[in-house]
C-alpha cells in the first residue's frame, strides 16, 4: 500500500501525468467551446465529434513521429521525455476516438441497427469499428505491467497501429466532409509522406542493411497507403458519396 | 492486466456519459427513421444553414428490408416553424437514376428552430409511407454561429498554459529525465 502511495506521489514528476490531465481538460474544454458557439443544437454535437476525431488522428500521427524523430536526431534534447510521452499520447488518441464514436453513433445515428444504414455508412462504420478496437487494445496494453507481461508480443501487437491508421484514413475519406477538403487531405498527405520518408531513410539509407521482412512491409505499406490516398483524392475530386460533390457514376454501385 | 480492465471500464463509462450529454433534438447530418424507412440528412456544406440563404438539402435513404428506391415515392420537403409551413419543395433524385439519394435547394426564411419534414407518399403500392422530422436550428450570422465562444477559448488557453508551466517546473525539479552525470 505504501509502495502504491509513493508511486502516486511520483506521478507529477513524469510527463504522462500531465498528458493525462491535459487530455481530460481538453475534452471538457472542447465540449464547453462547441456548446458556447453552437448552443444546444445538434451542430454542437457534430462539431464536437469532428474535433475529437481530428484530435485523435493528430495524436496518433504525433505518437508515430516520435520514434523516427528520435532515431534521426539522436542528440535531440528531451529524448527520454518524448519516449516516455509516446504511450500516453496513444492512450489519449484512443480516448478521443472513443468520444468521437460514442457521440456520432449514439447521438447522430441514434444507435441505429447498422444493417439498416445506407451501404456507404455500413462500410465506413465497419472499418471505423475495427480501427477503434485496435486503438482500445493498444491503449489497454499501454501500461508498464502489460508491457512486461506481453514481452515480444507487446511490440507485435503495437505494430497494429499502422493498420489502424490506414483504416481510419479510409473511414474518414469515405464519410468525412472535412477530410476530403484541400487543407485536410493536403496536410495528411504531407505528414504521412514525411513519416514514410523517415522510415525509408532509416531502413534503406546510407549504411543500412534492410531485412527482407522490413523491405516487404515498407513496400506494401507504401502501396496500400497510396491506394487509400488515391481513394481520398478521388472523393475530393468530385466522386464523394457524402461530401456532396458527386458526379453520379458510383451511385449505381451503392 | 488489472490496469487494462480498469481502463476499459473507464472508456466504456466515458462513452456512455458522452452519449448522455448529447440528448439534444435531432438536426443535421443525423439519422431519422419512420415506418421502416430511414434517411440521413445533410445540409450542405457543413450542416449549418443560415437564414435567407438557399442551401442544398440532401437525403440518403435506406430501408429495413433493403432495396429502397426513390422512384417508388413522391417525397416532399417542408420547413415548418410554429406549425406554419415556411417552405415546401419536392425532393427529386440527386441525378437521373439515383435510387437512394435525393436533393433539393431550400431556404430557411428566418432565424429560429424549424422542423424539417421529409414526407414520402408511395406511388408503388407495396412501399410503406413515411414522415421523417428533423429539428434544425438556423443561426443569423453568416458563419452560422450562435455565440462567439471567446470566453471558452481564452479561459481554456489560460488553463492549458498554466498546466504547461506547472508541468515544466515539476518535471524539471523532479529530475526524472535528467541524464546521469558521467564521473
Ligand atoms: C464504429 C466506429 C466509428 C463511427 C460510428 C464513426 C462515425 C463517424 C461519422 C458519422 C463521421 C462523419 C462525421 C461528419 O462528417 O459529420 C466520421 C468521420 C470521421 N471519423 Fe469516425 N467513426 C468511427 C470510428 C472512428 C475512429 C476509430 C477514428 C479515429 C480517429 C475516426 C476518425 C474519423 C475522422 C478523422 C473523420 C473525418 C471527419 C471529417 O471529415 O470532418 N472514426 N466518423
Amino acid at each position: 500500500m505504501t509502495n502504491f502511495v509513493s508511486q502516486i506521489r511520483r506521478w507529477p514528476q513524469g510527463i504522462r501525468f500531465y498528458i493525462g490531465l491535459t487530455t481530460v481538460l481538453v475534452t471538457a474544454e472542447m465540449y464547453w467551446y462547441t456548446k458556447s458557439v453552437y448552443g444546444d443544437s445538434n451542430t454542437a454535437a457534430i462539431r464536437l465529434q469532428d474535433i475529437y476525431a481530428w484530435l485523435s488522428l493528430s495524436l496518433i500521427l504525433l505518437a508515430l513521429a516520435i520514434g523516427p524523430l528520435c532515431s534521426l536526431l539522436p542528440n535531440i534534447r528531451g529524448k527520454s521525455l518524448l519516449r516516455d510521452a509516446r504511450r500516453l499520447i496513444g492512450v489519449s488518441a484512443a480516448w478521443f476516438a472513443a468520444w468521437h464514436v460514442g457521440i456520432s453513433y449514439i447521438n447522430q445515428f441514434k444507435a441505429a441497427n447498422p444493417l439498416t444504414l445506407p451501404a456507404a455508412y455500413q462500410r465506413a462504420f465497419a472499418v471505423g469499428a475495427v480501427a477503434m478496437l485496435i486503438l482500445l487494445a493498444l491503449a489497454g496494453t499501454s501500461f508498464d505491467a502489460a508491457f512486461k507481461r506481453l514481452g515480444v508480443w507487446w511490440f507485435r501487437l503495437h505494430r497494429l497501429i499502422y493498420l489502424s491508421v490506414l483504416l481510419i484514413l479510409f473511414h474518414a475519406f469515405a464519410i468525412g466532409v472535412r477530410s476530403v477538403s484541400w487543407p485536410y487531405i493536403g496536410t495528411l498527405t504531407l505528414v504521412i509522406g514525411l513519416l514514410f520518408a523517415a522510415h525509408l531513410y532509416l531502413g534503406f539509407g546510407p549504411g543500412k542493411e534492410p531485412t527482407i521482412l522490413r523491405s516487404i512491409v515498407l513496400c506494401y505499406g507504401l502501396l496500400i497507403t497510396i491506394a487509400v490516398f488515391a481513394y481520398g483524392y478521388s472523393q475530393h475530386l468530385g466522386l464523394s458519396d457524402i461530401a456532396g460533390n458527386s458526379q453520379g457514376g458510383q451511385y449505381e454501385s451503392r | 492486466m488489472n490496469h487494462a480492465k480498469r481502463f476499459g471500464g473507464m472508456l466504456t463509462l466515458a462513452v456512455v456519459v458522452a452519449a448522455s450529454l448529447f440528448n439534444a433534438s435531432a438536426s443535421a447530418h443525423v439519422l431519422q427513421s419512420d415506418n421502416g424507412v430511414s434517411a440521413i440528412l445533410h445540409i450542405k456544406p457543413d450542416d449549418n444553414p443560415v437564414a435567407g440563404k438557399p442551401v442544398p438539402v440532401n437525403f440518403l435513404f435506406s430501408n429495413d428490408v433493403g432495396g429502397f428506391s426513390l422512384n417508388d415515392y413522391k417525397v416532399q420537403l417542408r420547413l415548418i416553424q410554429n406549425k406554419t409551413v415556411k417552405f415546401s419543395s419536392p425532393v427529386p433524385p440527386l441525378f437521373f437514376g439515383a435510387s437512394t439519394e435525393g436533393e433539393t435547394m431550400a431556404t430557411f426564411p428566418e432565424v429560429g428552430v424549424y422542423s424539417l419534414q421529409a414526407k414520402g407518399t408511395p406511388v408503388e403500392k407495396d412501399a410503406p409511407p413515411f414522415t421523417l422530422n428533423f429539428t434544425v436550428r438556423v443561426a443569423s450570422a453568416a458563419d452560422g454561429k450562435t455565440g462567439s465562444g471567446k470566453t471558452a477559448v481564452i479561459l481554456s488557453g489560460f488553463s492549458l498554459i498554466i498546466l504547461g508551466m506547472v508541468a515544466a517546473k515539476t518535471i524539471q525539479t523532479g529530475g526524472k529525465y535528467r541524464k546521469p552525470k558521467l564521473k
